[in-house]
């Protein structure tokens, strides 16, 4: 599957949103935030969004452990390698 | 199934609670319990070795915090492998690695361990939360930058993942689209100077209402039933509410008292109130330009 990076960004975010609880979550989400301390993930919020990841863009994850990654941009480069 | 914190005896799957999930593993004596990935201890988080199986002692195992032991039913108990096959498992296990958060966790191991079945009901539920959640994405735009039709197609792709186009052959009122067991529902309304599209996984009903337009005499007669009194900007949004609830209803019959309708005004220069009638309890507002949509309020 194709997808470009700001398009798996806007996705990622959705998903995020989903899954925390701060309002705020969609303007906090730079390449550079951190997952843990500014967007407030927890694992119970880690477990739900690697799902949610798997589903939206029909990937699996390999290796993951809830500190694997430590920024949104972490991710964005994964999932961008995965659909490459 | 029960988790109490009890003394352990050999054989039992066991866990601490870590934030908001749980870690487990099998105890086999004092000094051993066996785990797949490490306890929540500095020494071991600092360290970032891949997760294997490995044992360790019932102190660092519970990590300062309070051990459960799974309590079985009668009938349970015909499901769990015997004691020493439990035992015989896990330790043919130490050292494995291929740990993964979804598919190889702390959980499956011991379940597979105790019970001969790997799964993990924290993915489970994770899972069931996420397929059953209710989505609601709102779009709307200023129809003298973008076209309706520009902006049902991004927001069918971006929210549905479908082509409209291609998929679905419709351009405008509201419709379904069912792909692999999953419904798209969307719907679309639109005024002289706005127009609006809801996507949702759930029935969804959307309405704009333009203020001044039809007039308020017109309007009165159009939505208004015998009991119904609106004034104003009040009128307007009555008839944005009553447009998103129609589903082809006479608009003077239609109730807006029930819950899931929410409304909001767009910007004031588009002078255009929206309504959305949906199950969804979280929704999200954006406004499309130039073919692409930023999130611009949540309501």
């Amino acid at each position: 599957m194709q997808m470009k990076r700001e398009e798996i960004t806007e996705k990622l975010k959705d998903i995020l949103i989903s899954a925390s609880d701060d309002p705020q979550t969609a303007e906090k989400c730079t390449d550079d935030s951190k997952l843990q301390t500014e967007l407030g993930m927890t694992s119970v919020n880690m477990l739900y969004t690697v799902i949610a990841i798997e589903e939206t863009f029909d990937i699996r994850f390999d290796d993951v452990t809830v500190s694997s990654f430590e920024t949104f941009g972490d991710v964005v480069d994964y999932i961008e390698k995965k659909l490459s | 199934m029960k988790w109490t914190p009890r003394d352990c005896a050999k054989g039992d799957m066991v866990r601490i609670q870590t934030g908001s999930v749980f870690h487990y593993g099998i105890f086999v004596s004092e000094d051993e319990v066996i785990q797949f990935g490490y306890p929540p201890l500095p020494e071991y988080a600092d360290k970032n070795d891949p997760p294997l199986v490995c044992a360790v002692d019932i102190d660092t195992f519970s990590s300062g915090r309070v051990v459960q032991c799974l309590d079985l039913s009668r009938a349970e108990r015909k499901k769990r492998l015997p004691v020493e096959q439990t035992v015989k498992t896990a330790r043919s296990r130490l050292g494995e690695g291929g740990y993964n958060l979804l598919h190889n966790n702390c959980e499956h191991f011991a379940n597979e361990c105790y019970f001969g079945v790997k799964r993990s009901e924290q993915e489970e539920t994770m899972r069931k939360k996420w397929q059953s959640r209710v989505t609601l994405d709102v779009y709307f735009t200023d129809l003298s930058k973008n076209s309706e039709k520009d902006m049902l197609e991004y927001a069918a792709r971006r929210s549905g993942g479908l082509d409209i186009y291609r998929d679905m052959n419709v351009s405008s009122g509201s419709f379904t689209y069912e792909a692999d067991g999953k419904w798209v529902c969307i719907s679309t309304d639109k005024t002289a100077r706005c127009a609006a599209v809801a996507v949702s996984n759930k029935p969804v009903g959307i309405g704009v209402a333009q203020y001044g337009s039809p007039d308020e005499n017109t309007l009165k007669k159009l939505i208004c039933g015998l009991f119904e009194r609106a004034e104003g900007r009040e009128l307007y949004r009555l008839y944005s509410r009553k447009k998103s609830a129609a589903g082809g209803r006479r608009l003077k019959s239609v109730k807006t008292s029930k819950p899931g309708i929410r409304t909001f005004d767009t910007p004031e220069e588009l002078g255009c109130v929206i309504s959305v009638c949906s199950e969804a309890e979280e929704l999200r507002v954006f406004s499309y330009e130039n073919g692409a949509a930023s999130i611009s309020d949540r309501i």
